[in-house]
C-alpha cells in the first residue's frame, strides 16, 4: 500500500451512491438469474425424466459400466429406426455420435449430410439413463417447424389471355432460387428444440432473410427471459440440439420433412 | 486504464483540474465546462444510469442464457428414477451379452433392405441417385416441379409440384407420345381443344422413354437439356437422355421411386 500514491488509495475514495446502487442491482440480478435458471433447468430435467421413465421396472445398472449404457443406447437407436421405418412419411435421423443427419423413408436412406458441427443441451447428459434410453428408442414428433424459407415456394401466375402474353410470361418466369441459405427450428415432443443452421462462416451478410430469422429467434428468447425474470415465474428451459450443415443441405431437409414428421436421435 | 478512471473520478468529485502529488505523466486536465457543478452532476448521473442499463441488457441478452446451461453442472447426473437397481457383475455380464444379441438381431432386420433397384429424387436440389443391388450405380441432375400455381379462374387452378414420398413404377414406354392436358393449352394462351383432338398429341417431346408413376406423373426426357438441374417442370421428373436410358433399363415395373 505504501507504493501507491495517497490520492489513489481506496480507503480515501468513498464509493458514490451510484456505485453502491449498481453493485446492488448487479448482485440482485446475478442471484435472481442464478436461482431462476436453476429452477428452470431442474424442472425441465424432472419433467423429461418422468415423461420418458420406463413403465415397467427394468433390470438396470447404476453407472457401473459405461459400455452397457452405450450398448443400450445403440439398441434404442436401432429400435427407433425400425419404428421410423413403419411410418409412411419421411423421417429425420440425427446421429450426434457419427455427426450425420439423414432423411429416411421406409428404412431407405434418401439423404445424408455430414454435420460441420453441433452442440447440445447439457440436459441430455444429466438425464436419468433409463429415461434417456427410453426416449431414444422411440420417434419424436415434430409439433411445429419454422424456417426463413417456404416449405413450398408456390408462385401464383394468372393464366395468359393469348399466345403473345404467354410468350412474355415464359421469359419473365424464373425458377426458384437455389442459392438460398436456410435455418430451421423444429420443436419436438416434450419441448425439445432442434435447430439446423448453415455453418456461420458460409453465410454471406447478404443473406438477409437468414440473418433476420436467427436474430428474431434470439430476440424472442430474450423477451421470454425478461418476462420470466420480472414475473418471477419459473422459466421454461428447453433442451436443445443445434446442428450446423454445409450450404443448401438444410433446405433439402426442411422441404422434405412433412408436417408432424418424426425424428429419431442418437446421442 | 483503471488508474485513469480513478483519476477522472477523483477529478470529477473534487472539481479540480490537476491533483497535487500526482505524477506529471498522470495529470488530467478537464475542460472548464465539465467541471461546472450542474454539468458534472448530470453527466455523472447519466453515465452511471446508462452504464447500468447497458450492463443489464448485455447480461440478459448474452450472459443470462449461459446461466441456464451452467446451472445444469450443479445437478446430480442421472438422478435415479426408481426404475432400476444396481446389479452384481454376473448379472451385468449377462445383461451385456443380451443387449449385444439384441443389437445384432436388430441390425440384421434393418439391413434386410431389398436388393431391388430404386431411384431417389431430391426435388429441392434437382438431383437423382439410382441404386441397384443396394449399390449406387448412377447419379446426376434432373428437373422437378416448378411450384407455379396457374390460375385460370377461381375454380380452375393447377399447382405444378412433384409429389413426395414413395411411388412405384406403374408402366414403362418407349418413344412415348405426350397427350397434352388442358393446362398445357391454358399456359400457352391457347383455346382448350376437345379431349381427343389431334392437337393434343405431341411426338418426341418426352424423349426416348417414359416411366409412369401414376396420376399422370412421369419420369421422362426433355428437349430443354439446359434447364436440367432446375425446378421447371409441371410435376414430372425430367432426365437427360443418357440418364433416362440408364434409369429405363435399370428400373422395372413395380420398383420404388423415392421423391423428397
Amino acid at each position: 500500500m505504501d507504493d501507491i500514491p495517497k490520492y489513489l488509495q481506496w480507503k480515501d475514495i468513498k464509493l458514490p451512491l451510484y456505485y453502491k446502487i449498481s453493485l446492488t442491482v448487479v448482485a440482485i440480478l446475478l442471484v435472481l438469474v442464478g436461482i431462476q435458471s436453476y429452477r428452470g433447468t431442474r424442472h425441465a430435467l424432472r419433467q423429461l425424466n418422468s415423461s420418458y421413465a420406463p413403465q415397467d421396472s427394468i433390470l438396470w445398472f447404476a453407472n457401473q459400466d459405461d459400455s452397457v449404457f452405450q450398448l443400450m443406447k445403440k439398441r434404442a437407436y436401432l429400435k427407433a429406426r425400425l419404428r421410423q421405418a413403419e411410418s409412411d412419411s419421411i423421417g429425420l435421423s440425427i446421429d450426434l455420435l457419427d455427426s450425420t443427419v439423414g432423411l429416411r423413408l421406409k428404412g431407405v436412406e434418401l439423404h445424408g449430410s455430414k454435420m460441420i458441427g453441433y452442440s447440445h443441451s447439457r440436459l441430455f447428459d444429466k438425464m436419468d439413463h433409463a429415461s434417456l434410453v427410453n426416449m431414444l428408442s422411440g420417434t419424436l414428433e415434430i409439433s411445429t417447424d419454422t424456417s426463413n424459407t417456404h416449405k413450398e415456394p408456390i408462385k401464383t401466375v394468372k393464366a395468359p389471355k393469348n399466345e403473345e402474353e404467354a410468350a412474355k410470361m415464359l421469359v419473365e418466369h424464373l425458377p426458384d432460387t437455389i442459392d438460398e441459405f436456410v435455418a430451421i427450428r423444429l420443436l419436438l415432443d416434450e419441448n425439445l428444440l432442434v435447430t439446423i443452421e448453415q455453418w456461420p462462416d458460409s453465410v454471406p451478410s447478404s443473406a438477409q432473410a437468414y440473418h433476420d430469422f436467427i436474430s428474431a429467434d434470439k430476440r424472442q428468447k430474450s423477451v421470454t427471459l425478461w418476462k420470466d425474470l420480472l414475473s418471477l415465474r419459473r422459466p421454461a428451459y428447453q433442451a436443445w440440439i443445434r446442428i450446423y450443415l454445409p450450404p443448401q443441405e438444410a433446405k433439402s431437409i426442411y422441404r422434405a420433412l412433412p408436417k408432424k414428421g418424426n425424428v429419431i436421435l442418437k446421442i | 486504464m483503471s488508474t485513469l478512471i480513478q483519476h477522472f473520478s477523483y477529478a470529477l468529485k473534487s472539481g479540480i483540474k490537476s491533483i497535487p502529488g500526482m505524477p506529471l505523466a498522470h495529470h488530467l486536465t478537464l475542460p472548464a465546462w465539465l467541471v461546472k457543478d450542474s454539468v458534472k452532476t448530470i453527466a455523472s448521473h447519466a453515465g452511471y444510469i446508462l452504464s447500468l442499463i447497458i450492463f443489464i441488457l448485455i447480461f440478459v441478452q448474452y450472459l443470462a442464457p449461459s446461466f441456464f446451461e451452467n446451472s445444469l453442472w450443479m445437478m446430480p447426473a442421472n438422478a435415479p428414477s426408481g426404475h432400476y437397481f444396481a446389479t452384481d457383475s454376473t448379472t451385468l455380464a449377462s445383461l451385456k451379452s443380451q443387449v449385444v444379441l439384441d443389437n445384432n438381431k436388430l441390425e440384421l432386420k434393418i439391413n434386410q433392405i431389398s436388393k431391388a433397384p430404386y431411384i431417389v429424387i431430391n426435388s429441392t436440389q434437382n438431383e437423382f441417385k439410382l441404386y441397384s443391388g443396394g449399390q449406387l450405380v448412377r447419379e446426376g441432375i434432373c428437373s422437378t416441379g416448378s411450384y407455379v400455381k396457374l390460375e385460370l379462374n377461381d375454380k380452375q387452378q393447377w399447382v405444378f409440384r412433384t409429389p413426395k414420398g414413395m411411388l412405384k413404377i406403374r408402366n414403362k414406354t418407349k418413344d412415348p407420345v405426350w397427350k397434352k392436358p388442358d393446362w398445357a393449352f391454358i399456359e400457352e394462351g391457347k383455346a382448350v381443344p376437345s379431349p381427343n383432338h389431334p392437337s393434343r398429341y405431341e411426338y418426341g417431346v418426352l424423349g426416348d422413354y417414359s416411366l409412369a408413376l401414376g396420376d399422370g406423373y412421369l419420369i421422362h426426357g426433355t428437349l430443354y437439356q439446359r434447364l436440367l438441374g432446375m425446378p421447371v417442370t409441371h410435376g414430372c421428373v425430367r432426365l437427360g437422355d443418357q440418364d433416362l436410358e440408364a434409369v429405363f433399363r435399370t428400373l422395372r415395373i413395380g420398383d420404388r421411386v423415392y421423391i423428397y
